[in-house]
């Protein structure tokens, strides 16, 4: 009898062993995304063979992982591979939800790309300058009346829904979504100003709901390329350029080569002394953390590192000092409290122009707003882009623009603008002969040998003149120093340019010592090296052997003994 | 066999109910939808998704995020008490102590920083009043004395 009743014991206690792991899985099943679908870490290698980096951004269900080439400000730049993969199942093998090959330009997509997946047909899309157009690049968006945010959306970031499938999240939930948004969202009287705070209020509104993991999604998503769009913020490429010399003040830097951001500064009530101010705090803490080696392939990222640590710890004394109490930190969290934040403080303004490069990263907002707009019937300025299609000779150059869309009312004028400031205006150059809508070429004349140019394209309609993508080029001929101010660095001048089989270097000393001389190709890879030992006052002139190199853009770098750098970039022509 | 039923009935029902709360009203992205898929019914859960009669932005969060497990709760709850409370065995006590860890070991572990995520009081009231009405459910639907003589072990 005892034996029977260990017996059904033992089987019950089987049975109910079964339940538990039953219940078990349905209890974790409940929380096992909760607790690290949005938990995410990115990794950066550098592949030393082909000078390529991969980017792994995962999570545990998640990853995406991004191959190519970066240019000198840490862009992707060039053809780049974007794989997307997903696990379905908690500890189970990755699969690949999607593969992109993909031209890149300044971390913009430019040109065809091609999407794959494992179940249904290829998808074809072209791109010019992060914009989506017609692969023939004859039409251009007339009027988007009537589109919803999900069209503008899907239409205009296709790759953006890849990112939201491997979350799970499919083209009809999103859309779904979306309109939800725009529901909630036309219950609120109208305001442009407002919106960002609509916006902030409807994700509220929909936390709690069926909808709230999507947020979640589209939050990381949106700091992901919102670190991305950072990348452009004239800021942190004026600190990147000093970086790169020795001694270099962003102060003076910015003045030179970025007078549009004072301007800017000075809208928020900030006056050069007081930029200045800050730049030389800044350029403190930055020399403070000691030297950088400029051929390491992560330059870039450990100036990113330092320009966040260093604007951390000007925010936090001006926390102590209960300036502005956790502006800073709470910046990446909330638009809205940045936008409210900013005054007079220096350090919270320049978070303020980094903040408005990172919220474009915010992809579904931005199609909500253009959407909230145009439903609304507000004409809106054109959307234009900027490409550099050839350097002609030392005093000419061709590039393109393309209207991408008109923002619902005709284009009255429309060119390239260019200058030798970044972000030049209608103040600046203007060639005035750009078209109506799709895509122009303009051959800009009368350019100086030897001089960095910067220039975008301009669309003006009954509501405003819009700006493209600020690009920059070089022309032909002998380049001076980043600075001015270099006034007693060595001379360095190269001809021709570009080259073919060898390139002459015409360096003028002014004083006694050695130099070394680096050869660096877009990916920061030293191509070509040589010390140069025993120099004397007076000019000396350098060949170097070109013809293992293949075709492109170089960086060249003259690093002497106790005296500044010079650089200089070429192309080499096969 | 029959006795079984009456509280397995319930508690099938029960944890049916809270799969559908899953599969009409959680959104993409939770494991127990990824399982779903996995097992081969995607498409059927994106159909009765796309059935789905409610607004989901208008039913109240705490039936979409935590009746579910306060029902899971009340199932297990209800078959664990329904199989031992009745038993002579001292495993009776083992199996009973693991309701209550397990209804509200999550959010405790949570609460201690053990496992990561966020505790919510919210959840931990429902799932222990899930605990106690399946308790008593299976006190109820097992009662010999309300019911036709069963045996015991």
């Amino acid at each position: 009898m005892k034996d029977q009743l260990r017996f059904k014991s033992f089987l019950l206690s089987f049975l109910s062993g079964g339940v538990l792991l039953l219940f078990f899985f349905l209890a974790t099943g409940s929380l096992y995304d909760l607790l690290s679908l949005y938990n995410y870490s990115q990794t950066t290698v550098y592949s030393s063979d082909d000078g390529t980096y991969t980017t792994l951004t995962a999570s545990d269900h998640t990853s995406t992982e991004t191959n190519g080439p970066r240019d000198p400000q840490g862009r992707w730049d060039g053809d780049v591979t974007i794989v997307q993969k997903k696990k379905t199942v908690p500890g189970g093998t990755w699969v690949v939800s999607s593969t992109e090959h993909v031209h890149m330009e300044e971390g913009m997509r430019h040109g065809r790309s091609i999407t794959t997946y494992p179940d249904k047909p290829d998808k074809e899309v072209c791109y010019h300058m992060g914009h989506v157009i017609n692969c023939q690049q004859k039409a251009t968006h007339v009027n988007n009346a009537g589109t919803s945010a999900f069209q503008l959306l899907s239409e205009g970031s296709p790759w953006f829904m890849n990112s939201l499938a491997v979350y799970g999240f499919e083209d009809t939930f999103v859309e779904a979504y979306m309109d939800t948004l725009e529901l909630l969202l036309a219950a609120y009287e109208f305001s442009v100003v407002d919106f960002s705070s609509y916006y902030n209020d409807l994700l509220d509104s929909l936390s709690l709901t069926r909808y709230d993991t999507v947020t979640q999604a589209n939050a990381v998503l949106s700091l992901i390329q919102g670190f991305e769009e950072m990348k452009n913020a004239e800021f942190r490429l004026a600190v990147l350029d000093v970086s790169r010399m020795e001694g270099g003040s962003t102060y003076n830097h910015m003045a030179e080569k970025y007078p549009g951001y004072l301007r800017f500064l000075a809208l928020l009530d900030i006056s050069e002394p007081d930029f200045d101010e800050f730049c030389h705090e800044f350029d403190s803490i930055m020399n403070s953390y000691g030297p950088l080696d400029m051929e390491d392939p992560f330059f870039v990222d450990s100036v990113d590192n330092r320009i966040i640590a260093t604007l951390d710890v000007i925010g936090s004394e001006e926390e102590e000092s209960g300036a502005k109490k956790g502006a800073i930190k709470k910046a990446f969290n909330s638009y809205v409290f940045l936008q409210e934040a900013v005054s007079s403080d220096v350090a919270n303004a320049v978070l303020f122009s980094f903040f408005e490069y990172y919220n474009r990263g915010d992809l579904i907002q931005q199609a909500l707003r253009r959407a909230y707009l145009i439903g609304n019937g507000v004409t809106l300025v054109p959307t234009v882009t900027t490409a550099l299609l050839s350097i002609e000779s030392a005093t000419s150059a061709n590039l393109a623009g393309y209207i991408v869309d008109d923002g619902g009312a005709a284009v009255t004028a429309s060119g390239i603008v260019w200058g030798t400031s970044y972000n030049p205006s209608l103040d600046d150059q203007v060639a005035a002969d750009g078209s109506a809508s799709g895509i122009f070429s303009v051959t800009l004349d009368g350019l100086t040998g030897s001089t960095i140019y910067y220039a975008r394209t301009y669309a003006t309609n009954s509501a405003g003149t819009a700006y493209g993508n600020c690009i920059s080029f070089t022309t032909e001929g002998f380049v001076i120093g980043i600075l001015e101010e270099q006034q007693q660095a060595p001379g360095l001048e190269i001809y021709p340019n570009p080259a073919s089989d060898f390139l002459h270097l015409r360096i003028e000393w002014t004083s006694y010592g050695s130099a070394e001389l680096s050869v660096m190709d877009l990916n920061g890879r030293v191509v070509n090296h040589r010390a140069l030992i025993g120099l004397t006052p007076g000019k000396e002139e350098i060949e170097l052997d070109l013809s293992h190199l293949p075709a492109g853009l170089y960086h060249c770098l003259l690093e002497a003994d106790n005296q500044k750098v010079q650089s200089a970039r070429f192309m080499i022509v096969r | 066999m029959k006795r079984a039923l009456r509280y397995l009935l319930p508690a099938v029902a029960a944890v049916a109910l809270g799969g559908i709360i899953y599969i009409f009203l959680r959104p993409p992205g939770y494991a127990f939808i990824h399982w779903l898929d996995a097992s081969g019914v995607k498409d059927l859960t994106n159909q009765l998704k796309g059935c789905s009669l409610f607004p989901a932005h208008a039913v109240p969060g705490w039936v979409v995020y935590s009746l579910p497990n306060a029902l899971w709760a009340f199932s297990y709850s209800l078959i664990i008490t329904g199989i031992w409370f009745r038993g002579r065995s001292g495993l009776k006590y083992f199996w009973l102590a693991s309701i209550p860890f397990l209804v509200t070991g999550f959010e405790l572990l949570q609460l201690t920083g053990t496992i990561p995520g966020t505790f919510c009081p919210q959840d931990m009231v429902l799932g222990i009043t899930g605990m106690i009405s399946g308790f008593l459910a299976g006190l109820k639907l097992t009662n010999p004395n309300n019911h036709e003589r069963s045996t015991t072990f």
